[in-house]
């Protein structure tokens, strides 16, 4: 099948095209270059003037695993009264906005034109489910970010000095065994402490049990992922999330990496300072200049946006500090396997609280401020700042200044007061959000062959009506093709598409499996033989697709 | 009962949501208007017409539903005033989350009698629901007003994270009963010998506010209205949530 993409405007920053018109070819699945003026395609359409951009990538997104289907259970009334028929191609039915079910997870995300998720927060006790959930996802490629780091068996590395050597081969060997892309640290060490009950732990404070602070957890982690060489640097959700003052743990959170690469997840939660009669403020100028700074550093946002959502995270320190915050007013937290923990809390964020306004300005305020956009990616960390189905939303507002401006006179009268959001006259250019949302992102994950319109590439794509109102215009695009096949036009599903999920696999040394099956037998209520998932449990069978890990050491 | 009746016509066990059918929503529409009206069942959705046989009359002077084979799912779920007969089984929720009104149920309950949507904190907010079989599991779950009365037996987690409210049953209780109970009165029909997990012995004695239960439930033809007495072992708890709830054994 040969189908022609005539006369578009290509947004490819990958190859360096911003809005040069040409014809785009797509040949079964994948990109093609022009086959010459011999070729007949099977199908043309006409894009003269339309803006034309690989499909996107979200890189934190909780769509799959335990807190998300805790999420749902909790949010019973959601699903209640939103419930959704499928489409005449018989997809995209379910029910959920901020707990959305696994089927109109992929229908609300390739509706708006994105083509690839990421759960963010996968443990490896639940990381089958989390597959299997994944796996009933449709239109969008998925993958996991392991999560370490309040594990038992990495803090007992670290504790009794095993070595690096050691540690990499436990992170290679659980990233395997739990058909992973990446590794996340979620408050490093803290959510081991909660069990001891520690409410608080900061950065250089030895942990209850294992005297281990969150600040060695992340240099032994930053270095394991850069050794073992992962296309995605160590995935960051520092302490203190959402405590006033924490801007200046992540700063020294920063100096941690100590020149290692690191991505630091949802830094709004993380940008508060402590200044005014509310000892509440924001902090986003200085982390946005220390970020500016660093340039083996990346960030994701985790804007904000008003209204009702639900907040699931690992971090039970975090989650219950905010419970009795709750709306409406029920919460759960547990603990998963003795792995890392699970808090979740419904949450309805307003625009006339001085606090949730002030949230909402920072995180416009960090993209506004922050010069790279290959180094910043949006999010609404789905569902904590609000659900994916908003960054139509986020997007007007980083595109349009008077627009912003509008909300933001609408919001609590205090808060502007206390951030520079006002005096911010940036704004995205259509070049911009195409690197934000595809090319950043694939390059980030070592995607080769995603978020860029080279010949080769996967053919995923998405077509746009250039409008003056660009939230009308990223909500609902012309055409989206996923894998060579048109899925979306005009904003509604046409047909059916499956994605593939994405791993790494970087080799280790066999022997530190004699000791994780110990740790197994002797700790856990799974064995190790169960834990390991098989490439034939992906995708029902259809298996991961492999990125290469290049090993390196430590200049 | 000049009210609407409704007949199931197959014999299939088919699941039917019932929660549409409440007689204040139905009250004024004709016989062919309710028939019109589509309900969940199975897997998708079916018209009332097709699954039941409709007699004419008004839901407002009561809704009379024969099941059949059917399972009906949240039968008076959310119901705030208005009767419902049940002449046979129910299925899980019924009366769930109901503030007002009458269900009787001839034969049995699903789980969930008298108790909890999913999701939501608050169960049962008034009303009266009585069965003349038995309950399922978590009868009477977060309940915090009104009246819940069980001829047979109840499963497990009766009266489960109650906030008030009575929910009273003649042949004894599951495993864990009351648990997490915060205030509001679990009454079984038979003594008790020892106390439940979380609950501390209050003792025996005639209580007073039996005598006004029992006129609360007058016409019902309920247990504890033929039961001759108003003496009970009172045990106290949950213990966890403060304790001042009660689960009271007839002796």
């Amino acid at each position: 099948m040969l189908t022609k993409l005539a006369g578009g405007r290509l947004f490819d920053p990958t190859n360096g095209r911003h809005g040069e018109v040409a014809d785009l070819w797509l040949r079964d699945d994948r990109i093609t270059a022009d086959p010459g003026p011999g070729a007949t395609p099977d199908a043309t359409y006409d894009l003269t003037g339309k803006v034309v951009m690989a499909g996107a990538i979200d890189i934190h997104s909780h769509i799959a695993g335990g807190k998300v289907n805790l999420a749902r259970l909790l949010m019973g009334e959601e699903h209640e009264h939103h419930r959704f028929a499928g489409s005449p191609c018989g997809c995209g039915g379910g029910s959920g906005l901020a707990t959305p079910s696994t089927h109109t997870t992929g229908a609300r995300y390739i509706e708006m034109g994105f083509t690839a998720a990421f759960e963010p927060a996968m443990l490896g006790s639940n990381a089958r489910h989390a597959h299997m959930e994944m796996g009933d996802i449709p239109y969008i490629d998925t993958g996991g970010y392991l999560v370490l780091g309040s594990d038992d068996f990495l803090l007992d590395l670290i504790a009794t000095n095993a070595g690096q050597a050691a540690i990499n081969d436990y992170v290679a060997w659980m990233l395997t065994a739990t058909q992973s892309l990446a590794v996340k640290v979620v408050n490093p060490g803290g959510i081991n402490a909660f069990k001891f009950n520690a409410r608080t732990l900061d950065l250089d404070e030895p942990g209850p049990y294992y005297g281990v602070t969150p600040r060695s957890v992340l240099t032994v982690l930053a270095r394991a992922v850069y050794e073992l060489g992962l296309p995605h640097p160590l995935h960051v959700h520092g302490c203190n999330l959402g405590v006033p003052g924490n801007v200046a743990t992540t700063l020294d959170t920063i100096q941690a990496a100590s020149g290692l690469p690191m991505h630091m997840t949802h830094i709004q939660f993380h940008s508060y300072d402590t200044e005014g009669d509310r000892k509440f403020s924001s902090g986003a100028a200085a982390l946005a200049e220390a970020v500016n700074r660093t340039p083996t550093l990346s960030v994701d946002i985790g804007q904000v946006m008003f209204g009702q959502t639900v907040t699931a995270s690992a971090d039970t320190m975090a989650q219950r500090r905010t419970a009795p915050l709750a709306h409406p007013r029920k919460w759960l937290a547990m603990d998963i396997e003795c792995d890392a923990g699970c808090g979740v809390v419904p949450f309805r964020y307003r625009d006339t609280s001085y606090v949730n306004a002030l949230q909402w300005a920072i995180g416009l305020e960090l993209f506004l401020l922050l010069d790279d956009p290959w180094r910043v990616f949006l999010t609404t960390d789905h569902p904590n700042g609000a659900p994916f189905t908003f960054y139509p939303e986020l997007i007007r507002l980083l595109m349009d200044r008077d627009y912003r401006l509008a909300k933001l006179a609408e919001i609590h009268p205090d808060a502007p007061a206390h951030t520079t959001l006002g005096s911010i006259t940036r704004e995205y250019t259509l070049a911009e959000i195409a690197v934000m949302t595809r090319a950043a992102p694939s390059r980030i994950l070592g995607l080769a062959d995603r978020g860029h319109l080279a010949p080769g590439a996967s053919a995923d794509v998405t077509v746009y009506t250039d409008r003056p109102d660009r939230r009308a215009m990223f909500e609902r695009p012309d055409l989206v093709f996923k894998s060579g096949r048109l899925v979306v036009r005009d904003g509604t599903l046409v047909a059916m598409a499956q994605g593939c999920t994405h791993v790494v696999r970087p080799g280790f040394d066999d022997l530190i499996e004699r000791r994780i099956a110990r740790h197994f037998d002797e700790r856990l209520g799974l064995s190790l033989k169960h834990f390991r998932i098989r490439d034939e449990e992906i995708r029902h069978g259809a298996g991961p697709v492999l990125h290469p890990c290049r090993r390196r050491e430590v200049p | 009962m000049s009210g609407l009746s409704l007949t199931y016509r197959g014999d299939a066990e088919m699941m039917v949501d019932m929660s549409a059918l409440l007689p204040e929503r139905l009250a004024g529409l004709t016989a062919d208007d309710v028939a019109r009206m589509t309900l969940p069942c199975g897997g998708g959705s079916a018209r009332l017409g097709d699954l039941f046989d409709l007699s004419a009359g008004d839901a407002a002077e009561g809704l009379l539903i024969r099941p059949g084979g059917a399972i009906l799912h949240r039968v008076g779920a959310g119901m705030t005033s208005g009767r419902i007969l049940v002449a046979g089984d129910a299925g899980n929720h019924a009366g769930a989350g109901m503030a007002g009104g009458l269900l009787r149920i001839d034969g049995s309950a699903g789980d969930s009698l008298g108790g909890v949507l999913p999701g939501l904190p608050l169960g049962m907010r008034g009303g009266l629901i009585s069965v003349g079989g038995d309950a399922g599991d978590r009868a009477g779950e977060r309940m915090r007003r009104g009246i819940v009365v069980v001829d047979g037996r109840a499963g497990a987690y009766a009266a489960a994270f109650m906030v008030a409210g009575t929910l009273a049953v003649g042949g004894g209780c599951g495993p864990h009963p009351g648990f997490g109970m915060r205030r509001g009165t679990l009454l079984v029909g038979h003594p008790q010998d020892a106390a439940p997990d979380g609950f501390a012995d209050g003792g025996t004695r005639d209580w007073l506010f039996l005598h006004l239960l029992r006129r609360a439930l007058e016409g019902t033809g309920s247990w504890f209205e033929r039961a001759g007495t108003t003496r009970a072992h009172r045990f106290i708890g949950d213990l966890a949530e403060g304790g001042r709830g009660e689960i009271l054994a007839v002796v």
